[in-house]
């Protein structure tokens, strides 16, 4: 063989399992970004032709907050089991494929940038349902029982989640006085743990696919853990993801209202303090969380001009959080 | 210390033209990278103007509110341990405002239109 071929890792994990005469076409790489490679192709094998996601983790912090690939794959499989919509999974790489970690799952069309499901009249229909919709299916998520998903217990933000991202913070080093205000209101009002359910932790525009019927399938789960239901509930509602619709709390398409009432229709029982105060400590993670984009270039050896620019944007979280404490934004 | 023509505004401005003319020619996380130099390089025209203003005021506010004088970093390491030590939940809302006003300079500094209309002026809340 002359040359590198880039894919020569994803094809051998293909033959490995799906015979030597398998083969993939329509390789097409997506510029998304982030810590993943992330690979679409067609499989192509005797049994037919099918499209596949293939995602490698690519850098890994040795302090990160997220779950290994190892762990997204398998709550993905167990979520997958209960007939949430998630990408089928397909298969993990194992060290014998030389591609890392990470895992191939079946292709999901349709669209995940929220600019365009929040802008595009294609999907005004849509948004008319979406929040009520995110709510059936987060009620059904929070069905799964937690014992499924005891691989989840160890991590920090299945033991305390707020104590998690306190550490975390610590762990960056920075004095930041909004954050310090954001984690002491949280320690002060902190709800009565509720039920223990599976929390996917970054349900938001971004990471569903949609559909013009609705969301067709939940991405990215290396957020996952278990805690409360209502934090899915609150993040889904953090002012940071409404995506320059700050008028509508649910993910910049929606009212809470009709989000409660599809998560209720869906059996589950909204305490809409609680949701309010995730709110809150979502401001307070997603600050934390851009901290960490900066620590990591200025520290980390992962340079470039998204996490500079991230370290920055700390700032506008921070404003979001103090003006949602003064009640001056809800 | 003094320079040569072009001053640092001028130069920023520079830098900024030739990143706003190839952007178009660009694609896919290329285009995005330009597009998010762009916006690295408008916080920097910021903070050559504002930086210095703002952190004059910034440190005789901490100082008033904590009681002492003292370098800028140490107050706010300060001001910092006694919000998490609880020190400050007997006037919770004086420190939310103090704390208000050191993030309305960070986001003058970073991007002015995230703030509501009452802190675009550059002063703090009332």
């Amino acid at each position: 063989m002359s040359g590198a071929d880039p894919f020569a890792d994803i094809k051998q994990a293909i033959r490995r399992r799906f015979g030597r005469s398998a083969r993939i076409e329509n390789i097409d790489v997506p510029t998304l970004g982030g810590s993943n490679r992330t690979v679409i192709f067609d499989l192509v094998e005797s049994a037919g032709r099918r499209r596949l996601v293939s995602r490698q983790e690519t850098y890994q912090a040795e302090d990160s907050p997220f779950r290994s690939p190892a762990e997204q794959f398998r709550v993905m499989r167990i979520a997958h089991g209960h007939g949430f919509p998630v990408p089928e999974p397909v298969f993990e790489y194992e060290p014998a494929d030389g591609a890392g970690e990470g895992f191939v799952t079946g292709f999901v069309a349709g669209e995940t940038m929220p600019k365009r499901i929040l802008g595009s009249a294609e999907f005004a229909e849509t948004r008319q349902h979406l929040a009520e919709q995110a709510g059936r299916l987060l009620a059904q998520l929070h069905s799964v029982p937690p014992g499924d998903c005891a691989l989840l217990e160890p991590c920090a933000d299945s033991i305390d989640a707020l104590a998690a991202y306190r550490d975390r913070f610590d762990h960056y080093d920075e004095a930041h006085p909004a954050i310090e205000l954001g984690l002491r209101w949280l320690h002060r009002n902190r709800p009565a743990p509720g039920k223990r359910v599976l929390v996917h932790g970054d349900f938001r525009l971004g990471n569903l696919m949609i559909g013009r019927e609705g969301i067709r399938a939940v991405l990215d789960w290396e957020c996952c853990h278990l805690g409360s239901g209502m934090e899915d509930l609150g993040w889904l509602c953090t002012r940071s993801w409404r995506f320059g619709h700050p008028e509508l709390p649910v993910g910049g398409f929606g009212e809470k209202a009709a989000l409660f009432a599809g998560y209720e229709a869906g059996g589950g029982s909204v305490d809409s303090a609680a949701v309010h105060w995730w709110e809150v400590f979502g401001l307070m993670r997603w600050a934390v969380l851009n901290m960490m984009q900066a620590h990591g270039h200025v520290l980390g050896g992962r340079r470039g001009v998204v996490f500079a620019a991230c370290g920055r944007n700390t700032a506008l979280v921070e404003y979001d959080l103090l003006m949602t404490l003064k009640g001056s934004y809800r | 210390m003094s320079q040569d023509r072009p001053d640092i505004a001028d130069l920023l401005a520079t830098v900024q033209e030739f990143i706003d003319r190839i952007t178009p020619k660009l694609e896919g996380e290329d285009r995005y990278h330009a597009q998010v130099s762009a916006y690295l390089l408008a916080i920097c025209g910021r903070e050559t103007r504002l930086g210095a203003p703002i952190a004059a005021a910034e440190q005789p506010r901490l100082a008033a509110f904590l009681g002492h004088d003292g370098a800028w970093p140490d107050l706010v390491r300060e001001l910092s341990r006694d919000i998490r030590a609880g020190g400050c939940d007997g006037r919770w809302d004086a420190a939310l405002d103090l704390v208000l006003f050191q993030v309305i300079d960070k986001v003058s500094v970073v991007r002015p239109d995230h703030l509501a209309q009452e802190h675009r002026s550059g002063h703090g809340p009332d």
